[in-house]
């Protein structure tokens, strides 16, 4: 009994840290086929989680027109459910005045998610969520890659995303895999879409040897498309994977 | 001028304001901190200052634990209350009753990086410039009028705990400055703005 013990914790231990490898990845953001932003997204190592964040700025003709930047960080542990936000911050600028700032603070176990007060946020809310783990907009995405790694056969996939407004669950679908042009290369990669959503659609792909980091999102959002696209991934912790894609 | 300073680690920056305390008219009355384990406790004893615990996890609401800290911090009569590195987000309440005579310092070029992790942060996003900020506090997060702040470079091979050490430095010099203007009574704050010398910064 002991030794069982001893080894559903071993392996508890061994999925905490091994699920993310420490990593960089550019992408690139363009709307209806304009190139208008370049994202940078590190995601660190913690010794009880990770911090991973997220910044962009307008880029190209964009920036001519626009100075424009977001700043975002999401903390979050692994639990034998996968992905369970602790924290997400979010600050847009716009020509150097904040335009949207909230900082929430997410406790899947006892699920509450709580917002503190910010400059565009001048009122706590609480928002109670469901039982099983919470993500929020940045970290889903690895949710999704840690899922996909974990439930090779499981086709749909379930999250609750707290975002600073509210707490949504939202449905995704693992479709065949599909070959997708990145950079100008092709590459075989995994798709998931949102499904049972009334309004903005995503798709999103994974390359499952890149440990099923998304490389490509397209999302349909107040009638413009958003392309993601990755252009470049450092993994110092694997023999110093670099690959400009 | 009587003060308390708030604390929850290993209190570099009290120790700036105890090594300063003299020239700068500050008298700490206390120190209280929400870790027992905080080394800037010792730092308090070493120079016989009271200290005090409040361990804000044996609290069921964040209301439950200011109301305690405000208790505390009320029978020392404080004409300043300092946070120097009280890693406690307080309610409206707390700060409210505590305005225009609180100060937070935050390793950051507010309104750059609120909130936790603010080195790596900045290097995250590619930033020239890091440094230090010192502001009122109000119920925002790190969000209430900035006095001062201080910068330095961010290097090209610097790593978030290098570039913590250089920002400390400016933080043990700052910190200490901005509370000399407010006990020479140099430094306001009205209409959610702050003054030094009656000129709005």
């Amino acid at each position: 009994m002991r030794f069982i013990a001893i080894l559903a914790f071993l392996s508890f231990i061994h999925t905490s840290v091994s699920a993310f490898t420490p990593h960089v990845a550019n992408y690139q953001l363009s709307i209806n086929g304009l190139k208008i932003a370049e994202e940078v997204r590190t995601l660190h190592q913690l010794e009880d989680g990770y911090f991973y964040t997220a910044n962009a700025n307008t880029s190209g003709l964009a920036a001519m027109i626009k100075d424009y930047s977001i700043a975002a960080s999401s903390t979050f542990n692994i639990n034998d459910q996968g992905v369970s936000s602790v924290a997400y911050q979010i600050m847009e600028q716009e020509d150097k005045k904040i335009s949207k700032s909230y900082v929430i603070d997410i406790n899947s176990q006892s699920k509450i998610v709580s917002s503190q007060l910010t400059k565009t946020q001048p009122k706590i809310n609480t928002w109670k969520a469901n039982k099983g783990n919470i993500t929020d907009p940045l970290s889903i995405f690895l949710a999704i890659a840690f899922d996909l790694k974990k439930h090779p056969e499981q086709t749909i996939f379930s999250y609750q995303i707290a975002d600073g407004s509210s707490v949504k669950t939202q449905e995704f679908q693992r479709f065949n895999n599909q070959t997708v042009n990145i950079q100008g290369e092709n590459y075989v990669a995994t798709k998931m879409a949102r499904i049972n959503h009334q309004g903005d659609n995503i798709q999103a792909y994974f390359l499952k040897e890149y440990q099923y980091l998304p490389v490509l999102i397209k999302q349909i959002k107040s009638g413009r498309n958003y392309l993601y696209e990755i252009t470049n991934l450092k993994m110092p912790d694997i023999k110093g994977l670099q690959v400009t894609l | 001028m009587k003060g308390v300073v708030l604390i929850s680690g290993s209190g570099s920056n009290l120790q700036s304001l105890i090594d300063n305390a003299n020239h700068i008219g500050l008298e700490i009355e206390a120190v209280i901190s929400n870790k027992e384990s905080a080394y800037g406790l010792e730092r308090a004893q070493q120079a016989n200052i009271p200290i005090h615990t409040i361990n804000h996890q044996q609290f069921s609401s964040r209301e439950e634990f200011d109301q305690i800290l405000s208790q505390t911090i009320d029978q020392y009569q404080p004409e300043i209350i300092i946070l120097a590195g009280f890693m406690r987000i307080l309610t409206p309440e707390f700060t409210q009753k505590y305005t225009g005579k609180m100060f937070n310092i935050h390793p950051s070029l507010l309104p750059k990086f609120q909130g936790l992790n603010t080195h790596q942060r900045a290097l995250d996003a590619g930033e020239s410039e890091h440094g230090v900020s010192v502001h009122f506090v109000t119920d925002e997060l790190d969000g209430g009028p900035i006095i001062a702040q201080s910068r330095v470079n961010v290097l090209a091979d610097d790593s978030a705990d290098s570039l913590a050490k250089r920002v400390l430095v400016e933080e043990h010099k700052l910190f200490p400055e901005v509370v000399h203007w407010f006990t020479q009574g140099r430094l306001t704050l009205k209409d959610s703005q702050a003054f030094l010398d009656g000129q709005a910064l």
